[in-house]
C-alpha cells in the first residue's frame, strides 16, 4: 500500500483541503510536478490550475487553485493559494 | 387627558426606538460572528506564509526585492484610512479621524490618503484629509477585495507616487475595546529566522518563489487589516446599540411611572368632580324641603 502524506490547500479565506493522500500533482510554471511521501523538502512556485490528488481511500480528487507557493517538509506538504476550490468532476 | 395622550404618544415612540437600535444590535452581532470566523479562517494561512518568508528570507542582503527596500529618501506617504462604512457606532469613526488628522499633522514628509469605507465622504474634506481616492470595501471583506487593494497600494509604491504606505486602522483589542494605530505596509517589514538554504529544494528559483511568497503575504496582510477594522467596527455598533437599547428601556420604565402618575391624577380629579357634583345636589335637594 502506498504511503500516506498529510496535505493542506489554504488560502486567506479558509482551509480549502486538508487530508491524507498518497500522491500530489501539482500544476507548475515548468510542468506538472508529481509528490509521494518522504519526497525531499521543497518550495515550489505553483501556477493556476488543477491540483490532483489521490485520498487514501485511493480515490481521485481534483482542487482548481490559483497562483500560490507549494511547501513539502517534514510535516508534509502545504500549499498557499491567493483562490481555490474543490473542483466538480463535471466541470472537466 | 391631553397629557396622558402626549405620554402615551412618547411612549410608543421610544418603544419603535426600542425596536430599531435592537435591530442593529443583532444585525451588528451577526455580522461581528463573520468577521471573527473570517479573521481567525485566514490566520492559519497567515502564519505558514510568514514562516516561510522567513526562511527564504533568511539571507536577505542577497535579496533584492523593491518591496522590501526602505527608500532612502522617503518624502512622500501614503496613509490608507480604513474607516467604517456607517455611522452610529460610538466614537469609531470619529476617534480614528481625530487620530488620521493627528498623524499626518505630525508627518514633516507629504502626504495623502486612501480612504476605505463609506463613512464620513462629506466630512473628510473639510477635516483637512486630502484623499487621493476612495475604495468601497463590504462589510466582511472578501480576499478579492483585499488583493485589489493591495495590488493598487503595490502600484502606488513601485510607480513612486509613494515611498511608503501606512495603515490607518482601530486596533481590535476587546468587544468594548479598539485602539487606534497605524502600520506599515510598505515596505514590507519581515521577522528573519535561521538558514533555509540547505533545507529546501527551491523550484524554480529563489526569487520567483520570494516574488511570489511576498505577493500573498501582502495581500493576506491587507485582508487581515481589513477584517480586523471590520471586526473593530461592527463591535463598536454592537455596543453602542445595547447602551441604546439599554436607555430606551429606562425611558420607557420612567415614562411608565410618569403615564400611571397622570392617569391617578386624572382619575381622582374626576372622583373629586363627581363627590364634588354629588354633594352640590344633596345640598341643593335639602334647602329645597
Amino acid at each position: 500500500m502506498a504511503r500516506l502524506f498529510h496535505f493542506c490547500v489554504l488560502s486567506s479565506e479558509k482551509t480549502i483541503f486538508e487530508g491524507e493522500v498518497s500522491s500530489v500533482n501539482l500544476p507548475t510554471p515548468f510542468g506538472s510536478v508529481g509528490i509521494l511521501a518522504r519526497h525531499a523538502p521543497m518550495l515550489c512556485a505553483v501556477e493556476k490550475g488543477l491540483v490532483r490528488c489521490t485520498g487514501e481511500d485511493g480515490r481521485q480528487l481534483r482542487i482548481l487553485v490559483g497562483d500560490g507557493v507549494a511547501s513539502m517538509a517534514e510535516d508534509g506538504l502545504t500549499l498557499l493559494t491567493a483562490d481555490g476550490r474543490l473542483s466538480d468532476p463535471e466541470e472537466e | 387627558m391631553a397629557n396622558l395622550r402626549k405620554i402615551n404618544k412618547r411612549i410608543k415612540g421610544v418603544e419603535n426606538t426600542r425596536q430599531i437600535t435592537k435591530s442593529m444590535k443583532m444585525v451588528a452581532a451577526a455580522k461581528l460572528r463573520r468577521t471573527q470566523e473570517a479573521f481567525a479562517a485566514q490566520q492559519a494561512f497567515a502564519g505558514r506564509c510568514e514562516t516561510l518568508l522567513a526562511e527564504v528570507c533568511a539571507d536577505l542582503q542577497e535579496l533584492q526585492n523593491p518591496l522590501l527596500q526602505p527608500r532612502e529618501e522617503s518624502r512622500r506617504v501614503c496613509y490608507v484610512l480604513l474607516l467604517g462604512n456607517r455611522g452610529l457606532c460610538g466614537t469609531y469613526n470619529h476617534a480614528l479621524l481625530r487620530y488620521a488628522q493627528e498623524l499626518a499633522r505630525q508627518d514633516s514628509r507629504e502626504s495623502f490618503f486612501v480612504v476605505c469605507g463609506r463613512w464620513g465622504k462629506e466630512l473628510l474634506p473639510g477635516a483637512g484629509i486630502a484623499v487621493e481616492r476612495s475604495v468601497a470595501v463590504s462589510d466582511t471583506p472578501a480576499a478579492q477585495e483585499a488583493g485589489e487593494l493591495a495590488a493598487y497600494l503595490r502600484e502606488l509604491y513601485q510607480s513612486g507616487q509613494a515611498d511608503e504606505v501606512q495603515m490607518v486602522y482601530q486596533h481590535y483589542r476587546s468587544v468594548l475595546q479598539q485602539q487606534p494605530t497605524h502600520k506599515r505596509l510598505l515596505p514590507l517589514t519581515l521577522a528573519r529566522e535561521g538558514s533555509a538554504r540547505e533545507r529546501y529544494l527551491f523550484e524554480p528559483d529563489r526569487e520567483s518563489l520570494l516574488e511570489k511568497l511576498l505577493q500573498l503575504y501582502l495581500n493576506n496582510t491587507v485582508h487581515a487589516l481589513l477584517l480586523e477594522a471590520r471586526t473593530g467596527e461592527h463591535s463598536a455598533r454592537m455596543t453602542a446599540m445595547t447602551a441604546a437599547t439599554d436607555n430606551t428601556e429606562e425611558l420607557l420604565a420612567e415614562l411608565r411611572l410618569e403615564l400611571n402618575h397622570a392617569r391617578q391624577t386624572a382619575i381622582t380629579t374626576e372622583i373629586s368632580e363627581i363627590v364634588g357634583g354629588a354633594e352640590a345636589l344633596r345640598r341643593d335637594g335639602a334647602e329645597r324641603f
